[in-house]
């Protein structure tokens, strides 16, 4: 006979479950995006091994610390209980194909090791792991992690580039959206954003069996869409979310319970800042991608958001909803402002100085 | 649902006292006979005395101690039951009714409110009392349907019971229901209603109430002057008045372990578990957790000996084993919340003892509903952790 304290049922979703049906999303897209580079032309098996190699290496560092720690963990309770192989197979989907594997290697033991088990492990972090390590991967390899035609092979560009020169230059960029979305041409910057197609799908099965917070995703996806209409049309906006990791982030980091905020206005409110903030590095910033430092820097409100969230009534319901139209609005409009006369400004002051020097 | 006959168990155990009145007198000695609705004894404390009633006729065998709440022992009558149903002759008030002889009709019949697990208040009148709620849908677990046979049948009896609650506090009585005909029929009879839709997962009684008081419900309803009862006792107060018979049956709900397996039993008070679940076609597991009351606030049981009480809405047992997870922060409990306090953050501050954040909650707004432990998909009590931030800031006031 056991005694227990109530509820005597639960509502049948288990934290377990949910884990299981990520890694299970995160391996359909390493299989998708594999069979589309080889569509595309490219070494696709690559992705296969850095994604194996990673989860290899995530287990093992996870294996060492707990062992250091004189805390031993078994590798079956780990990769069951820990979920140790999720954040390693979104770094090896985050990094671009070509990433060397001793810099998967990296990123991973970086990912997990500071990004994870520093924090306390499974549900602790407070940024996301996968964003630590590629960051770091980027930061500190930027030269072995560009994209160089004698690496590839080939003549190759990523689309984002292109998009980040059209902005540069106040233009589209006149990439072919249906390839963007459907994968299987562009050579992209993360080897898991190959597809839009096949992310939208996975974010629509992961909010149908409430895996995820479909609310949160979607608001990141519409206020990046609607800054950058704002900006410079509806084309734009497609532009916006169609190159790069946009949709990646979507479906596997912004609406990541651990590091996002726990109430539901402030989840609205974290994902229109971290749009916001992925969309202002994009235009005015010197780096190419956004999304990741953007979440970082959302990861860093997350604390403070939880700390002043209030209760979720329709009344701040309504409110929260006016305050992120209001952030997007108003940002997308200055953002306008400051591109194009940024610079013709430049020049007319240049011109005058130069007048009144003469 | 599947609804069973009335159960007819060979003998009954008849609760003489409980945690609040823990004194009584027996009316009554062993080897007597008694009959169905028979005064067998007086429980009082301090201030109250309250008629304990016979559910069966038959001969007294013994007194008992068994189990009542988790882990309280408390004597018991134990009646052989003949199955003659013999009544006692029924005493129903006779018109013009005062809300005084109402109210003393109401505690000479012992109709204290039934199913008082969770928001539900005792029948008191002694406080200043604005308003009395119905709650005619059914109880308050989310997954729990609505005893659409119950209202059919008694669906007279429980307006009139409602009409005699407004005619004995003096105040408005408003039904919840989620039936419209019978909301006409209630707002024919002259009965404020308001109609709800029951969702589970959702606390949507106390919205209701937060919008008839037009305030937050407080945990102690009766505090704000609301008397809080359901269904099943404005029946009761229908019966003691009109027919002058005394509680001695309740529908229990008995949860097994595989929901589909869920079923209703019109049982005789005083019914032990074992019978009840062999009237459900169940029996006895071995390692199972036994429960008392509702799913989301009741109390688990020390063992399978204890007997269906006027309190106890639902009984069962359940074999799963709690495997509590890391809290993943997913937010449901706060989204879930009724009265919108942040089950999460309060846990999250109550782990770290942050006193000033904890304060900083409105902790003792919680009502208990258990609605965040049960939608926590790690399995989490997090009920346990805000009623442990409820004492230390009760604690610090003092």
């Amino acid at each position: 006979m056991a005694t227990r304290k109530a509820p005597f049922r639960y509502a049948a979703k288990k934290t377990n479950k949910m884990m299981w049906l990520i890694q299970a999303a995160l391996v359909i897209n390493v299989i998708a995006s594999t069979v589309l580079y080889t569509i595309a032309g490219f070494d696709g098996l690559r992705l296969l091994i850095s994604a194996s190699l990673a989860v290899v290496v995530g287990v093992v560092t996870e294996y060492v610390f707990y062992r250091s720690w004189k805390r031993p963990k078994s590798v079956g309770y780990l990769i069951l209980q820990k979920h140790a192989a999720m954040i390693p197979l979104m770094v090896a989907l985050l990094l671009p194909l070509h990433a060397p594997l001793y810099l998967v290697a990296v990123s991973t033991v970086v990912a997990v090791w500071i990004g994870k088990l520093v924090f306390g492990g499974f549900g602790y972090s407070i940024f996301q792991n996968a964003t630590v390590g590629v960051l770091f991967a980027y930061v500190s390899f930027a030269p072995q992690i560009a994209l160089t035609p004698a690496l590839i092979g080939q003549e190759v560009f990523y689309p984002i580039d292109v998009l980040k020169q059209a902005l540069f230059n106040n233009e589209l960029s006149g990439l072919d959206m249906t390839s963007l979305l459907l994968g299987g041409e562009y050579y992209t910057i993360a080897a898991g954003a190959m597809s839009g197609l096949v992310l939208i799908v996975l974010w629509v099965i992961l909010s149908a069996t409430r895996t995820i917070d479909w609310l949160i995703g979607a608001t990141y996806v519409a206020s990046v869409f609607a800054i950058a209409t704002i900006v410079g049309g509806t084309e734009l906006g497609i532009e916006m979310i169609l190159t790069g990791m946009v949709l990646f982030a979507a479906v596997f980091l912004v609406s990541d319970p651990i590091t996002s905020p726990t109430t539901r206005n402030m989840k609205i409110l974290y994902a229109v800042i971290v749009a916001l903030v992925t969309v202002l590095i994009r235009i005015l910033g010197n780096n190419t991608e956004g999304v990741l430092f953007a979440i970082l820097f959302g990861n860093v409100l997350t604390p403070y958001m939880n700390r002043n969230a209030r209760s979720g009534t329709l009344r701040t319901f309504i409110q929260t909803a006016a305050i992120a139209i209001v952030i997007t609005v108003t940002s997308g409009y200055v953002l306008l402002q400051m591109r194009q006369p940024v610079a013709e400004e430049l020049n007319t002051t240049v011109e005058v100085l130069i007048d009144e020097t003469l | 649902m599947q609804k069973q006959q009335s159960l007819r168990p060979s003998s009954v155990s008849i609760p003489l006292h409980n945690p609040t009145t823990k004194y009584y007198d027996l009316n009554v000695a062993v080897g007597e006979r008694v009959l169905v609705g028979q005064k067998i004894a007086v429980r009082y404390n301090q201030e109250v005395r309250l008629p304990v009633f016979s559910s069966v006729s038959g001969i007294v065998r013994s007194v008992d101690s068994l189990e009542y709440v988790n882990g309280i022992s408390m004597d018991h009558l134990v009646i052989d039951n003949d199955a003659k149903e013999e009544q006692v002759k029924a005493r129903p008030l006779l018109k013009p009714y005062t809300a005084q002889m109402l109210r003393t009709q109401l505690v000479d019949m012992g109709v204290e409110g039934l199913d008082q697990n969770g928001l539900y208040t005792s029948l008191d009148f002694t406080n200043n009392i604005n308003q009395v709620i119905v709650n005619a849908v059914y109880e308050n677990a989310g997954f729990v349907k609505e005893d659409v046979q119950f209202f059919e049948t008694h669906q007279d009896a429980l307006i009139k019971g409602c009409y005699l609650l407004a005619e004995a506090s003096l105040k408005p009585v408003t039904v919840l229901t989620n039936q419209r005909s019978f909301a006409t029929k209630c707002q024919q009879a002259g009965l404020q209603v308001r109609l709800v839709r029951p969702r589970a997962n959702k606390a949507w009684q106390v919205e209701a109430i937060a919008s008839i008081i037009k305030q937050q419900p407080p945990y102690d309803l009766l505090s704000v002057g609301v008397i809080y009862t359901n269904a099943h006792t404005a029946k009761a107060v229908y019966d003691a008045i009109e027919l002058g018979v005394p509680v001695t049956s309740t529908e229990v709900v008995v949860l097994l372990d595989d929901a589909k397996q869920q079923r209703i039993v019109e049982t005789k008070i005083g019914t032990t578990l074992a019978d009840v679940l062999a009237g459900a076609n169940a029996s006895a597991q071995q390692d199972a957790t036994y429960f008392s009351g509702n799913v989301l606030s009741g109390s688990s049981m020390k063992s399978g000996e204890f007997v269906v009480h006027a309190d106890a809405s639902t009984v069962g047992y359940t074999s799963s084993v709690i495997e509590e997870d890391v809290c993943i922060k997913c937010g449901l409990c706060n989204d879930v919340c009724p009265v919108g306090i942040l089950p999460q953050n309060i846990m999250d501050s109550e782990i770290r003892e942050a006193e000033d954040r904890i304060y900083s909650y409105s902790v003792d707004q919680c009502v208990e509903c258990g609605l965040c432990s049960y939608v926590c998909p790690s399995e989490i009590n997090v009920l346990e952790w805000v009623r442990r931030a409820k004492r230390r800031v009760a604690r610090g006031v003092e």
